[in-house]
């Protein structure tokens, strides 16, 4: 038995990558795996000066502070609703327009009550964020032909790791840093706090500071009301 | 052994170049780092230190640069705004500080992701279907895994283009005194708007120090909007329908 004519060069790619249609199969489920979701925040600057952004100013230090509670907000900077996922995020911006360095004393928020709101790491918040994420890889490796979901589901288990890391690190970056505000200086970022389950918006809410001066010892604190903005989950 | 020519074989590598090939379907030639880079306003303006300009992206070949689609025809209206400070104090500016309106009428701001789906995903939606019908005699077999598979590539897509629409969108800024900041401001266009005349913008950014805004007028010059090619085959129907 020989070779049937006329079975060019392109034939022979096709013989020789196609002896299984299981195959094929396969890689049409890696190739589309390819095509999963992926982590893609889009904001590109941590100024709080948006719409329901408050400002005050206490000595020589300006501070600005922006709820991300909204949808539209919170997929700019996140990819994802973060209120949905019990997280609620602020960004912050401080300015020391002075010649002193201040410590960061305490920065919380209280409710109508008295009562702080728990204040999460951005590995904390990170983690509740990368749960609505692997539900979408999940999702997506049962799109492909069944007989190869067992391939699809692991290499989507090995994207949502790889997507992991980078929302883990796209977290960590934004977070605010702890350490002393230098004169002259700014610092911007987010600080996430665990949203009680019956909130339904922001009023009653405030943004308590309270920063020392490292040169006189003197505590400075300051109190910043948040508007009445609603909280949406689906 | 008896080899044979395998068109199945044949027809699930076809399918995968297809798959990587399309994966990279959208790639705008505009990318968010060169906004930064000063171009030709249709209008700019200055006070007090504050330059502003705007740029429109009606015109078909700009858009394509930008949103690789002509997005004013399907009722996105995108205005590059950049402010410049070369004044000495701080100025804010937030997108719905830039209002635009068309005849008098105020025109609505979309959020990038609402701009997105407006202006450009739906472009794509049909690839599902062309995909499915370009595997010609197999349509009936392979139509599941083809439209799936082409669905999952859509959806790919898509996110790309929403990322594209919400990297280059104006971000809420503080701009310092010798700074600037540039971005694409989306506002949706009233249904069936085929030319933009008397097309207003104001952009209003905030002293600071003082809290007094600065307040710069533009009246943009007229635009005729590129008519889709599925309605120049029909009669014109309701963009939102």
């Amino acid at each position: 038995m020989g070779r049937p004519q006329r079975v060019g060069v392109i034939s022979e790619i096709f013989l020789r990558i196609g002896n299984s249609s299981l195959v094929g199969l396969l890689i049409v489920a890696v190739s589309l795996t390819s095509c999963e979701a992926t982590y893609r925040p889009t904001l590109t600057r941590l100024d709080p000066v948006g719409v329901n952004s408050r400002k005050a100013s206490a000595q020589d230090l300006i501070i600005y502070v922006e709820e991300y509670a909204s949808t539209s907000k919170s997929e700019r900077a996140f990819d994802a609703n973060l209120s949905e996922l019990g997280i609620l995020p602020f960004l912050v911006l401080f300015e020391n327009r002075g010649k002193d360095e201040y410590d960061l004393v305490l920065v919380q928020v209280k409710d109508q009550f008295g009562r702080s709101l728990r204040l999460l790491t951005p590995n904390e918040a990170a983690t509740k964020a990368k749960r609505g994420f692997a539900r979408e890889a999940i999702g997506w490796s049962l799109v492909v032909p069944i007989i190869t979901i067992p391939v699809a589901a692991g290499l989507s288990v090995m994207n949502a790791i790889g997507e992991n890391s980078k929302i883990s690190q796209d977290f960590n970056q934004k977070g605010m840093g702890q350490e002393p505000l230098e004169p002259g200086k700014r610092r911007s970022g987010f600080l996430f706090y665990q949203l009680e389950q019956d909130r339904k918006n922001l009023s009653g809410l405030i943004f308590d500071l309270q920063v020392r001066n490292k040169q006189s010892n003197a505590l400075i604190t300051t109190a910043i009301p948040f508007p009445d903005v609603p909280i949406i989950r689906d | 052994m008896e080899r044979r020519f395998k068109p199945f074989a044949a027809l699930f590598l076809s399918m995968i170049i297809l798959f990587s090939v399309g994966c990279a379907s959208f790639e705008p030639a505009l990318r968010q780092d060169a906004l930064s880079r000063r171009r030709l306003p249709t209008a700019t303006s200055s006070q007090k230190g504050i330059e502003v300009s705007i740029e429109e992206f009606v015109t078909p070949t700009k858009s394509m640069q930008a949103f690789e689609a002509v997005v004013a025809s399907y009722g996105v209206l995108p205005l590059l705004i950049r402010i410049e400070n070369n004044g000495s104090t701080n100025y804010r500016l937030a997108r719905g500080q830039v209002k635009a309106s068309l005849g008098g009428e105020a025109l609505p701001v979309l959020v990038a992701r609402d701009a997105a789906t407006q202006g450009a995903a739906k472009g794509y939606q049909g690839n599902a279907l062309g995909w499915t019908l370009a595997t010609g005699p197999f349509f009936f077999i392979l139509a599941p895994l083809t439209l799936t598979a082409s669905s999952a590539h859509t959806a790919s897509v898509n996110r790309k283009i929403e990322e594209q629409f919400g990297t280059l969108e104006l971000p809420d800024a503080l701009i310092r005194s010798n700074q600037s900041v540039t971005g694409f401001v989306y506002f949706k266009l009233p249904p069936v708007t085929w030319k933009l005349e008397n097309l207003t913008v104001e952009v209003e950014p905030i002293d600071d120090s003082n809290e007094e805004p600065l307040s710069f007028k533009f009246f943009l010059p007229p635009l005729d909007i590129p008519v889709p090619r599925e309605m120049q085959e029909r009669p014109i129907q309701n963009r939102e329908d």
